[in-house]
């Protein structure tokens, strides 16, 4: 690592002047951060550790959850009434990352993570500005792995994909991030905190500005997130990212495919730029009978404006499929139990509870 | 059980105490193996602790105060500074659980925290979890299921599993103790076994050799079964 000053600053509006998410970055839990510095491919001059200025307390209240920033990605997993009703973000983060990781990982941290793609973890490579979509000669892209590609939100380039699975939850389930500068605060929608990557950008950029940091988080509590799942597909059966996952949840009015989709609440994970909120999916899915046909097509949609790179199509289908089987489950079941997620990740049969 | 103290070589040159002095000879770029011992003329001094912090922690039940370089990771702090060589270093990006410690009663990855940030804290490595030279009863666990190969990962699974059965996680079925141990790779692939361990220790299984259930045949008896 390339040396740098280290500020342990006790108060938030200390921390927030001292940061400018450049040459003075913040410290939570750190799993991004000194991962890419001993990359070098963040070099700040200063580093300011926020986990001691940032709050962790996790609060329900008026059908509105409120997570602070500091809290740990364990933690909120653990929290008993996450556990009891809102199985979506707590699959999402107990299948993400390791035990360990969850238990240093922050959540505002978590949201902030880069892309884990190992061509763009290098700092030596030079930013890819060809299009991909013209097939009919090499490139240099048909001969990279490149599973940790955009397929949404690319702009037909080679762009990172956003890594992490709990953002995905966050932007289906339509989340307010709280944002606390040196003299001011503001909300923002998640959904419209992440950019996709414009002209020479190798990944995703979002709305927080120099003195700004995430400080809350806020789930609107709806019917759709207490019938909701994570679901996620990824190379290996654990400790591994998605190549593909959805994020859903279903309110139905009715049983079965008889029944009519009140609210849908539809986001992938492992395929966008950005975590992947699928307005087109939710469209085709609200006010419909829950039909297998209709969240065939409710896939279909949801994918029409994919551009997978070469070699990456298949990351489209298994998408389309991830979706439909989730919004099976939930019509048919319900949410998946803990044991059910486990037992499914490590190909055993599951064993009745 | 025997087990020989790391820095206790009474005859010739041990193979750490050789290793440290190559350090001394070679690492004119790298952190000083211990401040307290360095040269004070030694022209990289000063370049080094370029930003200092200065820290206090507790290590396995033990009072450290010392003059860090911020970018001083735990896990480099164990085994570079206080010579703690039993947290291993593998992948130093979080990807392989080999540098698995606790934090205030938590496992996390000495390799991804700045000991910088642990000022007040507990920490406790594999070198803690012994009573004297009574080993914890994974360790006996480990050693009875033959739970490595190499045993390079193994400080950190033991850590990890440590956690794992007090956070509750391995006494029940063994997909959920596979999923909570899984943040801990072993390329000699011995997750048979280092799972038999840790579900042993938590009382899910009984104490028992794995090896000890497979069914070995004599040539006499293969030849017996083709017929």
């Amino acid at each position: 690592m390339i040396p740098f000053e280290f500020a342990s600053p006790k108060r938030l509006q200390d921390a927030t002047s001292a940061i400018d998410h450049k040459s003075s970055m913040a410290l939570a839990g750190g799993t991004t951060l000194l991962d890419l510095m001993k990359l070098n491919v963040l070099t700040p001059d200063t580093v300011v550790s926020v986990a001691s200025v940032l709050g962790n307390s996790v609060r329900l209240e008026d059908d509105t959850l409120t997570i602070e920033a500091g809290c740990t990605m364990a933690q909120l997993a653990d929290h008993e009434r996450v556990r009891e009703s809102f199985p979506a973000i707590r699959q999402s983060l107990i299948t993400a990352a390791s035990p360990q990781i969850r238990n240093m990982a922050t959540i505002g941290g978590n949201l902030l993570q880069r892309t884990r793609s190992t061509y763009f973890r290098h700092p030596d490579m030079p930013p890819p500005d060809e299009s991909f979509d013209d097939s009919n000669h090499e490139k240099f892209w048909h001969r990279v792995d490149l599973s940790s590609a955009a397929v949404l939100g690319n702009s037909g380039r080679v762009v990172g994909t956003y890594p992490g699975d709990f953002a995905n939850t966050v932007v289906a389930f339509d989340a307010t991030l709280h944002l606390e500068g040196p003299d001011h605060q503001r909300t923002i929608h998640a959904r419209e905190f992440y950019q996709i990557p414009q002209r020479q950008e190798l990944q995703y950029s979002v709305d927080l500005k120099p003195g700004e940091l995430i400080t809350a988080i806020s789930f609107p509590v709806t019917p759709a997130l207490k019938n909701s799942l994570y679901f996620k597909v990824r190379e290996r059966s654990s400790y591994a990212f998605a190549l593909a996952s959805v994020a859903a949840g279903l309110e139905l009015e009715g049983q079965g495919s008889t029944a009519t989709i009140r609210q849908a609440k539809i986001a992938f994970g492992g395929l966008g730029s950005i975590p992947w909120f699928s307005q087109a999916a939710v469209q085709a899915l609200e006010g419909k009978p829950a039909t297998d046909d209709n969240f065939e097509k409710a896939a279909e949609a949801a994918l029409a404006e994919a551009t997978p790179p070469p070699g990456n199509e298949y990351r489209v289908r298994l998408a389309r499929r991830c979706l439909v089987r989730s919004l099976r489950r939930l019509r048919d079941v319900g949410p998946y139990s803990d044991t059910e997620i486990w037992a499914m990740q490590h190909g055993r049969t599951p064993t009745p509870a | 059980m025997n087990r020989a103290p790391d820095s206790d070589h009474s005859g010739g040159l041990g193979r750490r105490q050789f290793l440290k002095g190559v350090g001394t000879l070679a690492g004119a770029s790298c952190l000083p193996a211990n401040a307290s011992a360095a040269n004070e003329t030694a022209p990289q001094e000063k370049n080094v602790l370029e930003h200092p912090v200065s820290l206090n922690v507790r290590i396995n039940g033990k009072e450290i105060s010392r003059e860090i370089d911020a970018r001083t990771t735990l896990l480099d702090l164990l085994r570079e500074t206080l010579q703690l060589t039993g947290t291993k270093k593998g992948c130093d990006h979080g990807a392989c659980g080999a540098c698995t410690v606790h934090v205030n009663g938590k496992r996390v990855l000495s390799c991804l925290t700045l000991a910088a940030t642990l000022e007040g804290a507990e920490v406790t490595t594999i070198e803690g979890v012994s009573q004297n030279e009574e080993l914890h009863p994974l360790q006996e666990a480990f050693l009875r299921c033959d739970a490595y190969q190499c045993g390079y990962c193994t400080p950190g699974q033991i850590m990890s599993g440590i956690a794992c059965i007090g956070e509750g996680h391995a006494d029940k079925s063994a997909e959920e103790a596979r999923e909570w141990m899984s943040g801990n790779l072993c390329r000699c692939s011995a997750y048979p076994n280092i799972l038999a361990a840790v579900r042993q220790t938590a009382g899910a299984e009984p104490e028992s050799d794995p090896a000890a259930h497979v069914r070995t045949f004599s040539l006499a008896e293969a030849s017996s079964q083709e017929q």
